[in-house]
């Protein structure tokens, strides 16, 4: 028998834990475990006449030319994101720290991207990238600039990788400049001492003290990027000609407009497979290289 | 005495409870594609409920995301009684759909053209009453054929592909970009290359079925078919005079549109539902339709003729509704389709053209007053076929392929190869 302050002990612990675990179950390991169910059958979106077609769907998969085409857009576009929007968020993090004035001003307006939502930014930039840019391109006679990024397949991959980057090291920024805050101003005060350059204590100092917010700011960004929607439906919409199309809206149009729900599933599976492990690799190697203070 | 006393008053109980219930109206819900106009909707459901107080009506107003979100009420066991919906979706989604053909079906001698739309072929049963009609063709700017080609110039003499390119050249000659292509995947795939393929022009119902279904069996070899060749000749010529020539994918539907209304080209090969956007531009010249021929034959009507076809329908859900819900949902949606404040509802907050007798409001929308004009002269071709009847992704897969047709990036015979291959992989 459990003692009386044992009992109360359980009831704390149970009053706090069982909300968590049921907005938990039902929100994710439900839904989870559901789409795995749903990719194993064919399925209309509303009835409970579900066809079991075993493995089907997933076959369909390896022999889809698109669907892989389609990742391994997926992934171009994530390496190229994941490098450029976090070279760019610990550039912004570094300048945020320094001395700066209205530096606070600085942090609050670069951060504002991540406030418009995806859909929104993505027609903002569609305008500039439309009418905008080439208005300058053909006022300047620069002749790449007059016609629309939008419009060539390249470059509206560079197109989206550039807008993703934008509106996601904002958000990194805010992550290293809690890093590059946490570093100890006596190392950097010990290196400026024994004479090295600012590069040499950016690299040799600062970078390393700041190897949990990279561990941290790689895993978010390779998410995101992953799972890039938004953006990708309101700025490029796919195209030209497919050739940007990222796998999550792929998966959505297999679902929604295709009203192929066991296909789309099945993919949402072989990429959620996929990110996790990547994912997970990623943090575990990164994590091992973080100074421990 | 007690115990008589408690049996009257559970008996009184029992009755008092009884006539709430009956007093208390059926609750049903209402879904709606139409986005932009949820306030007027509400007005527009308050005047139903007010002259039918049995029936109480909540309004689901869609968000971006239309058949998501109307999947996710059925997700969530709440789907709406009352559905306005594309009809290709109603068929899709029929076994959940009530069936008008119920013996009550006097509303069908409202209806000029449409109500046939939403049925599938051998069955009788019909699972929607349209809500409005479309009308698809060469839009024009009035005020600019008027100065270049004279105020009596009557465009329903461009009755030719030639004689449409000699309409063009004259723009052209007087400094006018005579065209736009509007380059969405949507507008290519669904509006010009699915709507022109699969219409009256390939004859009745059963041959634009046998052209379809021959190309899932591939029976139907694109490349084969003089209608098809004709459809894509006719895009080259849209191609060769679009204002985009230089960078046809750099363009926006609001831009086009713009263009188009403020007099900076001609003509655009859209729908009469895009007054909704054209009527927000702070300058705008008088709209209308002309012909889009597709030959020579100057004989041949169907070269004097626009594209049509009632785009969507109000239909009931017998799946998670009550009967007595599914009664009161029918209700409401021959009201919402046939009453006065209905059909006002459509012309004045969306400006469509209604496929019903007895239209008594004036229309706002230049472009719908012709599709009216073509409506009742008899020269709109049916395009509900692939409206209905197309595979649902049609325009996202094939959308793309026409993307890089019109710049050149495939030719025609790929175009068609492609066509048939996703026809095949279905």
């Amino acid at each position: 028998m459990l003692s009386a302050q044992k009992r109360d002990t359980w009831k704390l612990i149970l009053l706090f834990f069982l909300p968590a675990v049921f907005i938990w179950l039902t929100t994710l390991v439900i839904p989870f475990f559901y789409g795995i169910w749903i990719s194993f059958v064919k399925w209309d979106g509303i009835g409970n006449n579900y066809t079991f077609v075993g493995i089907a769907n997933y076959t369909k998969i390896f022999r889809s030319a698109k669907f892989w085409a389609s990742l391994n857009r997926t992934a171009v576009y994530t390496v190229a994101t994941v490098i450029l929007s976090n070279i760019l968020g610990i550039a912004l993090g570094l300048l945020l720290t320094s001395p700066l004035k209205g530096r606070n001003v600085f942090r609050t307006a670069i951060f504002v991207p991540n406030v418009i939502g995806g859909v929104a930014m993505g027609y903002i930039w569609k305008y500039i990238f439309h009418y905008g840019l080439t208005a300058v391109g053909k006022s300047t006679g620069i002749p790449w600039l007059a016609t629309s990024m939008l419009s060539d397949p390249t470059k509206a991959m560079a197109a989206l990788v550039i807008v993703s980057s934008w509106q996601l090291s904002a958000y990194l920024m805010i992550i290293y400049v809690a890093g590059f805050t946490n570093v100890p101003q006596e190392l950097v005060e010990a290196a400026d001492v024994d004479g090295a350059n600012a590069w040499q204590v950016f690299w040799n100092v600062r970078l390393p003290m700041i190897r949990s917010s990279i561990t941290i700011c790689l895993f978010l960004a390779i998410i995101r990027s992953f799972m890039v929607f938004e953006v990708n439906m309101a700025l490029t919409d796919g195209g030209p000609f497919n050739s940007t199309e990222m796998i999550a809206y792929r998966i959505y149009n297999t679902a929604f407009v295709s009203l192929k729900f066991g296909d789309a599933q099945a993919q949402a599976v072989v990429l959620f497979v996929i990110v996790a492990l990547i994912s997970v690799l990623q943090a575990y190697f990164t994590s091992r290289k973080e100074v421990q203070m | 005495m007690f115990k008589k006393l408690i049996s009257l008053l559970i008996a009184l109980a029992l009755m008092l409870s009884l006539a709430v219930a009956v007093a208390e109206p059926v609750t049903i819900s209402f879904y709606s594609t139409q986005a932009g106009v949820d306030e007027a909707t509400v007005a527009l459901l308050g005047k139903f409920m007010e002259e039918h107080p049995d029936i109480k009506v909540e309004y689901y107003p869609c968000g971006d995301d239309q058949l998501a979100a109307w999947l996710a009420l059925y997700s969530a066991g709440t789907a709406p009684t009352v559905s306005m919906l594309d009809v290709g979706q109603i068929l899709n989604y029929s076994d959940y759909m009530y069936n008008f053909n119920d013996g009550n079906t006097e509303w069908m001698s409202d209806v000029i053209t449409g109500w046939n739309y939403v049925q599938k072929e051998g069955s009788d049963a019909i699972y929607g009453i349209p809500s409005s009609y479309q009308g698809f063709s060469l839009m024009y700017n009035k005020r600019l054929v008027a100065e270049v080609l004279g105020a009596d110039f009557d465009v329903n003499t461009v009755n030719t592909k030639d004689k449409l390119i000699e309409f063009f050249d004259k723009f052209e000659a007087a400094g006018i970009p005579a065209t736009v292509v509007f380059s969405a995947d949507w507008a290519l795939g669904a509006h010009y290359l699915g709507c022109q393929l699969f219409s009256e022009w390939l004859g009745d119902k059963d041959t634009q079925r046998a052209v379809l279904k021959g190309l899932y069996t591939g029976e139907t070899k694109l490349m084969e078919l003089e209608h098809f060749h004709n459809v894509m000749d006719m895009f080259d010529v849209l191609k060769k005079y679009n204002i985009n020539k230089a960078d046809p994918l750099a363009d926006t539907q609001e831009g086009d549109l713009e263009m188009l209304a403020t007099g900076k080209t001609a003509t655009m090969f859209q729908g009469d539902w895009n007054w909704l956007q054209i009527q927000t531009f702070a300058e705008r010249d008088d709209l209308g339709f002309m012909p889009f021929p597709l030959t020579n034959d100057e004989a041949n009507p169907l070269n004097g003729t626009i594209r049509g076809s009632c785009p969507k329908g109000y239909c009931v859900d017998i799946y998670q509704n009550t009967p007595e819900q599914q009664a009161a949902g029918v209700e409401l949606a021959k009201w919402l389709a046939l009453s006065d404040a209905g059909k006002e509802f459509m012309i004045t907050q969306l400006g469509s053209t209604l496929p019903f007798t007895n239209v008594t409001t004036p229309n706002g929308n230049p472009l719908a007053v012709s599709t009216q004009e073509y409506l009742e002269a008899d020269k709109v071709l049916d395009i509900s076929t692939y409206i209905c009847e197309s595979p649902t992704d049609f325009w996202l897969i094939v959308g793309p392929y026409m993307q890089a047709y019109l710049v050149d990036q495939m030719d025609r015979e790929t175009l068609a190869a492609e066509i048939e291959a996703y026809f095949q992989d279905l």
